[in-house]
């Protein structure tokens, strides 16, 4: 029963949250002579109004789920992983050589062409996540600092191998696509969705029962909730920041591997990045809403998928730029992390 | 200990100009490159020296670079004048600063997620923002009359080029080493961040001198910002930051605290930029290596100073802890 109790509170303070983001967002438009009524209308409309719209919705959802539980498991240890972002840049790298190069190559491969794409973003995503684990572990840098520097290494790393080795000699605007093998099946009625989305609901699923039922797990958060009593419990902290980071960097990875093999029309990465950009950014905002559980990040992974859907339509319809969802994020995760907020109306609106 | 790595430092450094110098490449060029690319950096870190010294932790800075750019020079335009834009954009710093402070202190926010918040927010509202007031995907290069101008000092045949707000923020590194150490202020900074309860029982207000910091920091980063789009690079794109709000707290976190250190390593990030930009278009080098890696080079730098520095350094209690009041 107080769990229960505890569970709703926070449901009630992810909502006020959220309200009071779209309120303040809403400060904003009107405050540039757009109309917020109108604009959240189509944001909304564009996200969840159709059928074909909350298939849509769900394909962009897709890797925002993965890099939100990747970003939440982190967050669970009490570490801040901003490196989803460079992870999700190198998975998608990892997708593209191992589901693109590879079986061009050795065409013996190619049956195994999906499994060899996912395996390669995932190996690739833990790689990246691996130099800012072993900082933080043995030399007690500071991860924010060191998985941003990673990040832009990744992008320009990634730029150059798009640009260069990686084009697509046809299509030199992007990069070598996935080939037919290594592709997730288009669900009807929708221009994006895939069957991708099973592999992020089913990490979702393993994450929660590896938080919630194995000792890894309850190391996990115990040493987020309190560190000093982890560590004198005999806990190898050092243990537990690496395999954090690596299993973070793991689901980061396949993040872009799926945004690869699992997003029609391009199954390939754009030479601007524009296809993959802001997916790890994005899934912080995916964490935070769904309180760091693997579950609830399913559903706020839905949430924000919605808004880029959205976004689309607002822009043409209302004028508004659709990168205002990003600012809208932002407000959001800053009123989040306000504990005081709901405290406070809760105690004036019971006077 | 500091002496010994600061005298190895500079044999480093000055064989690396040597080096450069014989590969022909100008050193005075790139000084002077370095010392506007080191600017915004140490602008930035030495606001969160005395904000982190407060207990206020704000990895916000790289999106209140991003804002105070923006609004620099919208504020330029706005005016027709370049330093009113600085001041424009300074303050919209001091505005965000000021909120993460009040959010930190009487909210008992999660600093770091607060300040990531903000980080996302600008990357969003800068975007927006371009598009709604000028119309513009993602860029914005004011007319040349409302930019601030650089100096250009005659040394020989070459052209020293410097702005007077490099100046500013050395001084500032120095302004502020003095107000911590032999200040009354300083010492309520730096109580506030180390023993939060006794300034509380002395009767001064933790979380004044705690959004007081935060609104400094703020200002600071705003400006440096603003400096970006109006002095250096002359004009406004959606990624001018460039992560350099995470190189100023490179510098913050590897001169533990410390002022004069951390502008000194804003110098050596910045020398580090202005290397990759000269690589960049130097005929011989260009073409052997692609630019993209050359870009990383202050990425790897940061990555491995932070990694030699920071063992030795030890941080405030309170650092990120909200006061309760008692």
């Amino acid at each position: 029963m107080q769990k229960f109790n505890l569970d709703v509170r926070g449901v009630a303070e992810t909502l006020i949250a959220l309200l009071a983001g779209l309120l303040a967002s809403s400060i904003l438009i009107l405050s540039y002579g757009y109309d917020p009524i109108k604009a959240f209308y189509w944001l909304f409309y564009g996200g969840f109004g159709s059928l074909e719209s909350i298939l849509d919705t769900l394909g962009y959802a897709t890797p925002l789920m993965l890099t939100g539980i990747a970003f939440g498991l982190c967050f669970k240890g009490g570490m801040f992983n901003v490196g989803v972002e460079g992870q999700a840049y190198m998975g998608a790298i990892g997708a593209i050589i191992f589901g693109g190069l590879v079986p061009r190559l050795l065409p013996f491969l190619s049956p195994f062409s999906l499994i060899l794409a996912l395996a390669g973003s995932m190996l690739l995503g833990l790689a990246w996540a691996l130099p800012p684990a072993l900082l933080k572990a043995y030399r007690g840098v500071h991860e924010v600092i060191s998985t941003i520097m990673f990040n832009w290494i990744a992008y320009n790393f990634v730029m150059f191998l798009v640009r260069g080795p990686l084009v697509n000699p046809s299509r030199p605007e992007m990069s070598l696509p996935v080939v037919e093998n290594a592709r997730f099946s288009v669900v009807p009625g929708s221009a994006v969705l895939t069957t991708a989305i099973l592999a992020s609901i089913f990490s979702a699923v393993l994450i929660h029962l590896l938080l919630t039922l194995t000792r890894l797990g309850f190391e996990i958060r115990i040493t987020g909730s309190n560190i000093d009593a982890a560590k004198y419990s005999g806990i190898n902290y050092k243990n537990i920041v690496i395999t954090s980071f690596l299993l973070s960097g793991a689901l980061s990875g396949l993040a872009g591997g799926l945004v690869i093999t699992g997003r029609p029309p391009v199954w390939a990465l754009y030479g601007t990045l524009g296809n993959i950009m802001n997916v790890g950014f994005d899934g912080m905002g995916v964490a935070l809403i769904g309180r760091n559980h693997p579950l609830a990040t399913i559903l706020s992974g839905i949430f924000i998928g919605g808004l880029w859907n959205g976004s689309r339509l607002m822009e043409p319809y209302s004028g508004v730029s659709s990168e205002l969802s990003r600012a809208i994020i932002g407000l959001i995760v800053i009123a989040l992390s306000i504990p005081e907020l709901s405290k406070r109306l809760s105690r004036i609106l019971q006077g | 200990m500091i002496k010994k790595s600061l005298v190895i430092t500079i044999v480093v450094f000055v064989a690396f100009l040597f080096l450069l110098e014989y590969a022909g490449i100008s050193s005075l060029k790139i000084i002077d490159t370095a010392l506007l690319a080191m600017t915004p950096l140490a602008l930035a870190a030495i606001g969160e020296v005395i904000n982190e010294k407060a207990g206020v932790t704000n990895i916000g800075l790289d999106g209140i670079l991003l804002i105070g750019a923006t609004l620099g020079v919208y504020g330029a335009e706005l005016a027709g004048n370049g330093y009113i834009g600085l001041l424009f954009g300074a303050l919209a710093g001091a505005l965000i600063g000021f909120i993460h402070g009040v959010l930190s202190t009487y909210g008992r926010a999660d600093q770091v997620v607060a300040s990531m918040g903000i980080n996302i927010f600008a990357y969003g509202f800068v975007p927006y923002f371009l598009m709604a007031v000028w119309h513009m995907p993602g860029i914005r290069v004011p007319p040349k009359e409302v930019l601030v101008q650089l100096w250009n000092v005659p040394l020989g045949n070459f052209y020293f080029v410097f702005s007077e707000l490099t100046i500013l923020a050395l001084l500032l590194a120095f302004v502020f080493n003095w107000l911590l150490q032999k200040t009354a202020l300083g010492l309520w900074i730096r109580a506030a961040g180390e023993s939060p309860e006794a300034i509380d029982a002395a009767g001064i207000d933790v979380h004044r001198v705690r959004i007081l910091t935060a609104t400094i920091g703020g200002l600071l980063a705003g400006l440096g910002g603003a400096f970006m789009s109006l002095v250096w690079f002359k004009g406004v794109v959606k990624e001018i930051s460039a992560g350099r709000g995470f190189i100023a707290l490179a510098c913050v976190v590897a001169s533990g605290l410390d002022p004069i250190l951390a502008t000194g390593f804003a110098f050596l990030f910045g020398f580090s930029e202005a290397v990759a930009y000269t690589f960049a278009v130097t005929p011989g080098i260009k073409e052997a290596i692609p630019y993209y890696f050359v870009f990383m080079i202050p990425y790897i730098v940061t990555l491995v100073v932070v990694a030699v520095m920071i063992g030795k350094r030890r941080f405030p209690r309170a650092l990120g802890v909200p006061y309760k009041k008692e």
